[in-house]
């Protein structure tokens, strides 16, 4: 597949952004690709009734 | 093909946390990545030596990279050499966010949260109207 691409004049004038989070991208320029992989897990069994400490550090020296 | 130059007048970040990178100027590639474990407890004790990221299969298992089958042939023509922005605002920047002003040729951002959520007591359920 060709694709033929002619950048003219581009001008921006203000951007608000709030957040960029969790592999998120604001590129001003060029690029030739971009991945962002991002995943997110909180199952019903991550929920606990009575506070457990999480599973213990033990690579740690100290 | 001339190379563009991107031109940013005013660039205000309120506050960056957790592997973000605000780059200014090029580069070849943008690798950022980060490892989150988010804890919400009713109450706020935290244990000195908890939260061993290995005793989680989620931060190794090998992540979902979209596969290209296609070969695309792009031939690009900048006919203006500029990319001009007045003013940019952003808030805030976290986990992997990443802002650049200029050019790349590659960015491979990653992340991974696992998140608990601990009550003492089982949290009340409102009585569903239908």
């Amino acid at each position: 597949m060709n694709v033929q691409v002619i950048n003219r004049e581009i001008s921006v004038g203000d951007i608000r952004i709030l957040g960029v989070a969790s592999s998120a991208v604001l590129l001003v320029g060029d690029t030739q690709s971009i991945t962002c992989l991002s995943i997110f897990d909180t199952p019903p069994e991550a929920v606990t009734i009575g506070l457990v400490p999480l599973a213990a550090e033990t690579t740690s020296a100290v | 093909m001339i190379p563009r130059i991107s031109t940013v007048e005013s660039l205000k970040v309120n506050s960056m946390l957790i592997g973000a990178m605000l780059q200014v100027g090029d580069c070849l590639l943008l690798q950022p990545s980060s490892n989150v474990l988010a804890v919400s407890r009713q109450l706020p004790i935290f244990w000195a030596k908890e939260g061993e990221l290995s005793a989680y299969p989620l931060f190794t298992r090998p992540l979902p990279k979209p596969i290209i089958t296609e070969f695309v042939q792009m031939n690009i023509e900048n006919q203006v050499p500029l990319i001009k922005v007045r003013n940019i605002h952003v808030n805030g920047l976290s986990t992997s966010g990443t802002i650049q002003i200029g050019s790349n040729v590659r960015t491979e951002a990653t992340t991974r949260v696992k998140h608990f959520r601990q009550f003492l007591f089982p949290p009340k359920i409102p009585p569903q109207s239908s």
